[in-house]
């Protein structure tokens, strides 16, 4: 008698769990569906702001501007597997998508040149791992803006030591952090050196 | 993936420079409950790093070999507790059936288990980190090691602390946060020691 | 009836308070306190999990069966956080993206869990849902506190905005994980020491 009740509260067990997480996964994924086209189009929405951020550009207000101010301007593209270049077509504004290794993860950038002068016109870094409070610091203005018309090879000074157009100051506490930006930033500019002129 | 880094940079990051609960404050709840006694602390500390190896690894197969085969990531969470619970459960019935010893000395800290911050942690952070298959056991462990290193070294200096006179608004929380807070700079110390490059 | 919701509504914000009294699920939401805003939008995340978790546990309380009960009332709160994160997602993509893996968090959360174990299991939605507010906001001003500390003296800003000029000689240990474990401790003296001094002596 016992050991009946026994397994039929476990089967009750099982079968209350079973339904609970299906009623939840269905809920759940109607949500999800919903809500994916738009999760989508912030993702690139993000890419795109992120893209003329680095090149310098004043980003249009409007989402609909944004898509229509690149679609006017700015060629994709991607190269036998390479990640994304994004060339401006009335300017020698070139933005690069750069992989780097950071102390958690990889660092993916966007790196834009001025292909004329070899000058950087800016960088935005649109994923990383970093310690919060640390090395996910470069995301913030401070340390994104000091690149905007320096030249590489690039090397680190203490915070706030910089100056001279080949320097950046480095994230005090985040060593590795600013060491892959460094590595980031001189492979964009590498980069830069040997194809940004002569075309895609 | 991030093939970049080394497993055992990894570790070593885990372990000190970014310890999961010096630095995340991950597992703070139980941190603060059981780092009375260098005893319990070690005993709890252990049980979290069998658990959140092997929660990490089952995660990073279920999450590359189940969800994302079928566009599911965003029930990642849910499916990421249920393993962890599920898990925990059933080592706790073979611990049980299989030596009284172990089951005394770990069985009473697997339910703390559950719902410590870090496992969980431990499994988000390796997907958001896009972590390859070796690097996420090493994370795992790491993560686990550094975590036990904190509680117990906590437990020690606690013990320590029954006899010293400590302001009367600072006694329980208030002190262990204090030197939480100091165990958390001196292992930011430890930064320069990997020259990961 | 509205006195008990004035009586624990008090007592999550007072007395009872889980940071300072009970310092619960400090864990998960710490971390994101060295910004104002990320811990605004953590806060109402948090507040409406615990609500809406413990009016669903306390709607179900009768039948869930009590081995499995931490693991019912855990996948309720997954799915809450899940529904936080894609509304995020979807709507405040920058805040999403800031917050990243700490919105998941919110589900290791012991608040959470602890209301959701201590109260709902026994009592009716509606005072359910009253108390998971409560504790929610409860839990939220101190972190909000905390994060302003954090953010004023560690960047010079409040919200963003630079209110301490270039005189200010920025405390970057604030913004850095140690940084909170003071705050917290300090936060926590004060409060034992002033307010909950009859409370700390009845112990």
């Amino acid at each position: 008698m016992e050991k009946k009740s026994k397994t039929a509260s476990r089967i009750k067990m099982v079968v209350f769990m079973f339904s609970i997480t299906f009623v939840f996964v269905v809920v759940l994924s109607f949500v999800h569906l919903y809500t994916k086209s738009m999760i989508t189009r912030n993702e690139t929405l993000f890419l795109k702001r992120s893209v003329l951020y680095t090149a310098g550009v004043q980003i249009p207000a409007g989402d609909e501007e944004l898509d229509n101010y690149f679609s006017e301007n700015v060629i994709e593209t991607v190269e036998n597997g390479s990640l994304p270049r994004y060339r401006f077509k009335n300017g020698p504004t070139v933005v690069y998508t750069i992989n780097g290794t950071g102390l958690w993860g990889v660092i993916i950038a966007h790196a834009g040149f001025d292909t004329q002068t070899g000058k950087m016109t800016g960088i935005d870094f649109i994923k990383q791992s970093e310690t919060p409070g640390l090395g996910a610091r470069i995301s913030e203005d401070w340390f994104r803006e000091q690149f905007r018309g320096k030249k590489g090879p690039f090397t680190y000074v203490p915070e706030g030591e910089n100056d001279g157009e080949n320097q950046f100051d480095a994230i005090t506490g985040a060593t590795v952090t600013t060491k892959a930006v460094k590595e980031i930033v001189n492979k964009a500019a590498e980069i830069n050196n040997t194809t940004g002129k002569s075309g895609l | 993936m991030s093939s970049g880094i080394g497993v055992f940079g990894i570790f070593f990051a885990a372990v000190f420079t970014s310890n999961i609960l010096l630095t995340m404050y991950l597992g703070m709840c139980s941190f603060l409950a059981v780092s009375r006694h260098v005893k319990t602390a070690f005993g709890l500390g252990s049980a979290v790093i069998f658990v959140m190896t092997a929660t990490s690894v089952i995660n990073w197969l279920v999450y590359y070999y189940l969800l994302k085969p079928f566009g599911l990531e965003y029930l990642m969470y849910i499916v990421f507790i249920i393993v962890i619970a599920a898990f925990v459960q059933i080592v706790e019935m073979i611990i049980e059936r299989v030596s009284e010893t172990l089951y005394t000395a770990l069985g009473i800290f697997l339910p703390l288990i559950t719902v410590n911050c870090a496992i969980l942690g431990a499994s988000l952070f390796m997907i958001i980190r896009n972590y390859t298959f070796a690097q996420s056991v090493s994370y795992g462990l790491g993560s686990g090691v550094g975590w036990m290193i904190a509680i117990v070294a906590m437990a020690g200096i606690r013990e320590k602390l029954a006899n010293a006179r400590i302001p009367k608004g600072l006694e329980g929380a208030g002190i262990s946060l204090i030197i939480a807070g100091i165990m958390s700079m001196a292992f930011m110390g430890f930064t320069g020691m990997i020259g990961l490059g | 009836m509205n006195k008990k919701i004035g009586k624990i509504t008090l007592a999550n914000l007072g007395r009872d308070n889980p940071v300072f009294v009970q310092v619960l699920g400090i864990c998960s939401t710490l971390a994101v306190t060295n910004v104002l805003k990320n811990t605004l939008v953590m806060s109402i995340g948090l507040v409406f999990v615990t609500a809406l978790s413990n009016v669903t546990v306390s709607m179900l309380r009768k039948q869930i069966p009590t081995r499995i009960r931490m693991m019912v009332s855990t996948l309720i709160i997954a799915s809450y956080v899940i529904l936080v994160d894609i509304v995020l997602k979807a709507y405040m993509p920058d805040v999403s993206r800031q917050l990243g893996p700490y919105v998941g968090l919110i589900i290791t959360n012991c608040i959470i869990m602890g209301r959701a174990e201590a109260f709902a299991m026994n009592n009716k939605p509606f005072l359910s849902f009253v108390d998971g507010i409560s504790s929610g906001i409860g839990y939220s001003y101190v972190l909000l506190i905390i994060a302003f500390f954090r953010e004023l003296m560690g960047s010079g800003t409040i919200w963003g905005v630079t209110v301490l000029g270039d005189w200010w000689v920025k405390w970057s240990i604030m913004v850095m994980a140690p940084g909170a474990f003071f705050m917290l401790a300090v936060f926590i003296w004060m409060v034992k020491g002033v307010i909950l001094k009859d409370a700390e002596v009845a112990k």
